[in-house]
């Protein structure tokens, strides 16, 4: 099977101190992954054209990889995750990113302090921020096969 | 007072297709925190609410958690796969009012976990 690789680097100078740091993750056996908005790829996801938004759909496992980028340097996107056991936003101002992982689930909102029995990731919604001008959000979604 | 930028770039090739995609977003930024932590499996506070992005690295050998919690109290939890980063920015809710107030984190198991836990805080 495939693998991932994912590329973290922050760097720059805070309050005159240089910041220079790298981590590298690759997630193995991936066996199938996806980008949606330049194209939408792999056997379990694909566009629904959902209320509120553009809906990409996760119809057979929930991620274990999920990259979402607003690659517009204008406008802000709405990241809506969608699962069972209720959403989660991420609203995402110009060139925001956001990296999730997972083994049997993304995330789970809720008032349980202890609870980290995460849901399964059914779809993510792109909408706007109204009134702000819209962003242009791009999704890798990547599964494996170690869970 | 000063300038960091946060990217990710990531790739794979599945059955001859390549798949990739790269974000970078650069941040005014007043301050950044990075401190590794040997976590239990029990949520304790790691970080306060004062950051822009929070991004959690997994060194230790299995899954850890990490929770945002708002003054509701209600929370939203992420796990950190071994091996793995994530990045998540402070403009995050749960489809309501979601103010965070603190961050914690614990491992899966009582086998413990270490986390590099980085906050950039921004103007």
């Amino acid at each position: 099977m495939a693998e991932l690789r994912s590329t973290l680097r922050i760097t720059g100078v805070v309050n005159g101190k240089r910041i220079n740091y790298s981590h590298t993750y690759t997630m193995e056996d991936v066996y199938d992954a996806g980008v949606h908005d330049t194209e939408f790829g792999g056997t379990q996801m694909y566009n629904n054209s959902g209320a509120g938004g553009s809906q990409i759909v996760f119809s057979q496992d929930t991620p274990n990889y999920l990259l979402m980028v607003n690659r517009s340097a204008f406008g802000a996107s709405q990241a809506r995750l969608i699962s069972s056991g209720g959403d989660t936003n991420f609203n995402l101002v110009p060139n925001a990113l956001v990296l999730l992982t997972g083994t049997l689930g993304i995330t789970a909102p809720g008032s349980t302090i202890t609870n980290i029995a995460l849901n399964d990731l059914d779809g993510v919604v792109k909408g706007p921020i109204n009134p702000l001008p819209i962003g242009t959000l791009s999704i890798l979604a990547a599964f494996n096969a170690s869970t | 007072m000063g300038q960091l930028t946060l990217t990710v770039d990531a790739t794979t090739v599945v059955n001859g297709a390549t798949h990739d995609l790269s974000g970078a977003i650069t941040i005014p930024a007043t301050r950044y925190s990075q401190q590794t932590k040997d976590l239990t499996d029990t949520f304790e506070q790691v970080t306060d609410s004062a950051f822009a992005y929070l991004v959690i690295v997994n060194v230790g050998d299995e899954s850890l958690f990490v929770q945002l919690e708002s003054t509701g109290p209600d929370y939203l939890p992420f796990e950190v796969v071994t091996g793995a980063h994530v990045v998540i920015p402070s403009s995050t809710d749960d489809g309501s009012t979601f103010s965070i107030s603190r961050v914690n984190a614990r491992s899966a198991t009582s086998a413990g976990s270490r986390a590099i836990i980085i906050t950039i805080s921004a103007l």
